[in-house]
């Protein structure tokens, strides 16, 4: 029974070894520990330059990133912090929200195979974080070169909970694999799911299926078409969503009819 | 991977500061440990035995030559502002956003009045919709001047800076 379920084990790494992506995660760069693994990335692509598929990843990322001044906290070896670096020169500047509805959809992805029972609620909120029954499960944050009008490279930066269960002051708005009852899976075994997903939707995009994109987007967007609370400014108020513009707005429809498109820096959601 | 690549790597994780960086493609495992912060570097290089890969499209693309960037052809812009500025070539927007002349709070300014620029030099951040976009100057000459404030918003082809080419 052991050696035969070892063979198994062995025999199903092998096929995904084999079968796994064309060239995301085919090149990577480990780091035991660094303050960003988008920083590091960035300065690899600026002096040595690095393929396409370039994944950096660190079990110990010390002064991770969000939103411009946010940061992203992450216990060593216990989470998923890594830069995925891709070259879509194929793709215009007014589309580079694309970027990031790609990324939140190989996150969705690997998400789903992974948690596979219905009772977990899994869904994109605008503009690409990752929520499992309405906590936070993961971020990205996206840095792009531009040279003469169009896109040199661009680092993808994510971060993913896997094995953390302490949340400290953040527990009621943040999760994890292993929060969810999912103690099977490790970083490593995340991530390489999370390569193949990404590199579907990056062949997508690059095939320019951006109205499937769209419509897998909002498909899974949260709060689609539902009268939802936001903030802007100092006030609070009550707005329907119904969409994301292709530059990545939030669509509002108020209570009084109008429509309204939203930048992520004017609004933010009440939870 | 060539050997000049090679050599590349190891001068930039030796500045880098990191202790360990392990490199994995196809062909080839670079180990390369930093013994101090500023003590010599060791490499480790193991030819793998990976099996042939099902596609030639498996193996990693080429490293392309690290150093940058071809000369680029500067597009003259009409200005109005006076006929000593006609000379004056402006980086453009690509896109709608916030401006930045830093790659964070408390950091200083990629580029200031007077700063030489090459082609390829990144000279602003234009947030959008969280996407950190590094804006490369496509022309070589002198900053002269910056026409928007930091971390205001802009749009889409609206002039950031003018720059004297000669």
């Amino acid at each position: 029974m052991l050696t035969l379920s070892k063979f198994a084990l062995t025999n199903k790494i092998n096929l995904f070894g084999l079968m796994a992506t064309l060239f995301i995660g085919q090149n990577k760069v480990f780091l035991p520990e660094t303050d960003s693994t988008n920083s590091y990335a960035i300065s690899l692509l600026k002096n040595v330059n690095c393929p396409e598929g370039t994944v950096v990843y660190t079990h110990h990322q010390t002064a991770g990133r969000g939103q411009r001044g946010n940061s992203w906290i992450a216990n060593p070896s216990l989470n998923i912090t890594l830069s995925l670096v891709v070259k879509p020169n194929f793709l215009a500047p007014k589309n580079a929200f694309y970027l990031s509805k790609i990324t939140a959809l190989a996150l969705y992805d690997v998400l789903t195979e992974i948690l596979e029972n219905s009772q977990f609620d899994i869904k994109i909120k605008w503009p690409n974080d990752i929520l499992v029954n309405r906590k936070k499960i993961a971020g990205v944050l996206i840095e792009n070169s531009f040279h003469e009008q169009h896109i040199n490279w661009s680092v993808i930066g994510i971060g993913l909970n896997v094995m953390q269960t302490e949340f400290g002051l953040l527990a009621n708005s943040v999760t994890s694999l292993s929060l969810l009852g999912n103690t099977a899976s490790n970083p490593d075994s995340v991530s390489e799911k999370l390569f193949v997903f990404f590199e579907k939707w990056y062949l997508k995009l690059k095939q320019n299926k951006l109205m499937e994109i769209d419509e897998q987007y909002h498909a899974h967007l949260f709060g689609i078409h539902q009268s939802m609370r936001f903030k802007q400014d100092t006030e609070e108020f009550n707005a329907r969503i119904k969409g994301v513009s292709e530059q990545g707005l939030l669509q509002l429809i108020h209570e009084n009819g109008e429509e309204k498109s939203y930048d992520i820096k004017t609004l933010c959601f009440v939870m | 991977m060539k050997l000049n690549e090679i050599q590349d790597l190891i001068k930039f994780v030796s500045k880098s500061g990191v202790n360990e960086v392990e490199l994995e493609t196809k062909e080839i495992k670079i180990v390369i440990k930093t013994g101090k912060q500023n003590g010599p570097v060791m490499v480790q290089a193991a030819p793998q035995m990976m099996q042939a890969a099902p596609t030639q499209m498996v193996t990693a693309a080429p490293v392309a030559n690290p150093t940058p960037v071809t000369e680029t052809k500067a597009t003259p812009t009409p200005t109005n502002t006076g006929a000593d500025e006609s000379k004056y070539i402006t980086i453009k927007s690509p896109m709608i956003g916030t401006f930045y002349r830093s790659p964070g709070p408390d950091k200083p300014s990629f580029v200031n009045v007077g700063d030489e620029v090459n082609a390829g030099k990144t000279v602003c951040i234009i947030e959008a919709m969280k996407l950190f976009n590094e804006i490369e100057s496509d022309i070589k000459g002198k900053i002269v001047k910056v026409l928007v404030n930091d971390a205001t918003p802009v749009e889409y082809d609206q002039p950031l800076f003018l720059v004297d080419p000669n």
